[in-house]
């Protein structure tokens, strides 16, 4: 009966974890632009794998087995972030999305603090951002 | 009874995962950027690490527990590497620039 109990348990944190990462594959398939998918894409995905290990722990009721889920848990909350910053940081400064969708956009207050100026001839859609004005910039090999 | 309950909520995970596998496969091959490339192909392998852990209660096998151990911690290399590389593009196709003329 207990046994039972232990599986039926895990079962339910299985589905919910599974549940988690379809809501985050449907936002990474409709929501507009690379910030947005980006948002769908990280934090359900991690909310759900840790569902689902929970519930492979509460499945398997093992000491050992807990342990090892502790680490990839761990792992994957420490390692998560920063793969999202570095492509979050790279899609902002490509520029492949909408002004019109933020409500907020405090790092180009800090940009143009910091010396930056907004290119006013960039365009959003995709081949056409570089000024027709200036000449291409020089490839750097850096 | 609950065993039933049990099977039905594990038919129903494995049901959600194959969708969700489905939809991210969809965003990676149409994606516009590279970008969205790279964060579903993320969001893929964490879907891995999901079934993964799901055909471990399944089979009632705890042996591929050291593939999802290796997987979580690899796994963020890809977006990373790939980050790197394309931040010299997003440097040359950048909205904001610097009055002197340095990069970014």
């Amino acid at each position: 009966m207990t046994e039972e109990l232990y599986d039926l348990f895990g079962a339910i944190f299985l589905a919910g974890g599974a549940f988690f990462c379809l809501g985050g594959a449907v936002g990474l398939v409709r929501f507009p632009d690379i910030l947005a998918r980006m948002h769908a894409a990280t934090k359900p995905q991690v909310f759900g794998l840790l569902l689902v290990l929970s519930g492979i722990g509460i499945s398997v009721h093992d000491a050992k087995v807990w342990m090892s889920l502790g680490l990839v848990m761990v792992l994957q909350i420490l390692t998560a972030p920063v793969g999202g910053h570095l492509v979050a940081r790279v899609a902002y400064r490509s520029g492949e999305w909408n002004t019109d969708d933020l409500v907020v956009d405090e790092l180009s207050e800090d940009l143009s603090e910091a010396g930056f100026t907004r290119n006013e001839e960039f365009r959003p859609e995709r081949g056409q951002d570089r000024p027709k004005s200036q000449e291409p910039p020089q490839r750097r090999f850096d | 009874m609950i065993a039933i309950l049990t099977q039905m909520f594990l038919w129903a995970a494995v049901l959600m995962i194959g969708a969700a596998a489905a939809m991210t496969l969809w965003r990676l091959t149409a994606g516009p950027s590279t970008l969205d490339r790279i964060v579903s192909a993320d969001v893929l392998v964490s879907i891995v690490l999901v079934g993964i852990g799901l055909s471990m209660v399944v089979f009632d096998n705890t042996s591929a527990m050291a593939i999802l151990l290796v997987l979580s911690m690899v796994a963020f290399t890809g977006a990373v590497s790939i980050a790197r590389l394309l931040a010299p593009r997003a440097a040359e196709r950048q909205r904001y620039r610097r009055d002197n003329g340095g990069d970014s």
